[in-house]
């Protein structure tokens, strides 16, 4: 707040201070809990909540300083931070008003409409000057939000917080840091978006005994090519109907748009998760697998 | 917060073992689920799996 009275409104500034020591080789040395076998490392350590808490950590590290480079690329592209009132407003760490550059303007083009609506008479720069801000804010408010998540998660023990978890809410850290996550945040607190869908589902012994025939089809299905999904999706959806009602239910929360039809990508996160998801009773279960034996030949 | 929806699964204590619903909690993980937790009330175990709706939220 002192820094705010004292320098003028219009004065321009690089609001990143020179980071101490080789980031580049900080960023080499935790790249060890990126690596594609840390979940093998983690099963066979002896001290697994400690391996967890550490893995954590690392990749947090890492992310912040990503984030920070994200932040500080932004005034070297040319954005200039104008420490004035949005500074103490929106009560950013390392933003005041931002003035993007022809490449972020590009971007931010792309998504204006889905914010601004009809509100294209507006001048260009202004609407920068107070969406960029917006979005960094919005990133570090969904940060520390996914951050609290994490740090009560390791408050907990493996069984309850496994480094699988762990590495899901990692992921939702990194992606609160990006344009696209402060976007749909944005969104959907304006409450454009709100689907809130909680569907109840009755499980028994069948279901839990069969477990091990639903995982198989979850891995078969992660194999597919996207044009394959694509088929098993087709061939999948007339077997909807005879579903129950909470499974149907799901679907239609899952993918109300039917996206599943149209393309592979959509198509195949559906049928990773209604494959986990659906009834195990033996007629599901020959649908499943007839229709992932006519693609996979 | 992202567009998601969460689904509730009811596992009997009496027949299903919490281990059991460990596992299936797993398979809802690797199946993509944005986060996956067991709950329990005096008779069930319930599995609270938070989904992300398909096409509105991917990076």
């Amino acid at each position: 707040m002192l820094l705010v009275e004292l320098v003028p409104s219009c004065a321009a500034v690089n609001g990143n201070p020179t980071r101490s020591g080789n980031t580049a080789k900080r960023l080499q040395q935790l790249d060890q809990y990126y690596a594609p076998e840390i979940l093998d490392q983690y099963s066979k350590s002896p001290d697994k909540r400690a391996f967890r808490d550490d893995a954590i950590n690392g990749q947090l590290l890492a992310m912040d300083i990503h984030f920070d480079e994200f932040v500080q690329s932004l005034a070297e592209q040319g954005i200039l931070l104008n420490v004035g009132s949005d500074f103490a407003v929106l009560g950013l760490s390392g933003a005041g008003t931002v003035l993007p550059s022809a490449g972020t303007k590009s971007v931010l083009a792309a998504i204006s409409g889905g914010i601004t609506g009809a509100r294209t008479s507006i001048d260009k720069n202004v609407f920068y000057e107070k969406t960029m801000p917006a979005l960094l804010a919005q990133m570090q408010a969904e940060r520390k939000a996914v951050l609290a998540t994490i740090r009560t998660g390791q408050q907990l023990d493996i069984a309850h917080y496994p480094l699988s978890q762990a590495l899901l809410d990692l992921n939702s850290y990194y992606l609160a840091g990006t344009i696209p996550g402060a976007i749909s945040g944005i969104i959907d607190e304006a409450g454009s978006k709100s689907t809130a869908a909680e569907i109840e589902i009755k499980r028994d012994q069948e279901f839990v005994a069969n477990e091990p025939r639903a995982s198989d089809n979850v891995d078969r299905i992660k194999k597919l090519t996207p044009e394959q999904a694509l088929k098993v999706a087709k061939a999948m959806e007339p077997h909807i109907a005879e579903r129950n009602k909470d499974i149907q239910a799901a679907i239609q929360a899952w993918d109300p748009n039917k996206s599943r039809l149209s393309d592979g990508k959509p198509a195949k996160q559906f049928l990773l998760r209604w494959a986990a998801m659906d009834s195990r009773d033996s007629q599901s279960l020959r649908e499943w697998q007839g229709s992932l034996d006519s693609v996979e030949k | 917060m992202s567009a998601t929806t969460t689904t509730k699964e009811l596992f009997p204590k009496t027949t299903v073992s919490k281990q059991q619903v460990e596992t299936d909690r797993d398979l809802r993980i690797k199946a993509g689920a944005i986060r996956s937790t067991i709950q329990e009330d005096a008779t069930n175990w319930i599995l609270v799996t938070e989904w992300n709706v398909i096409g509105e939220n991917d990076p």
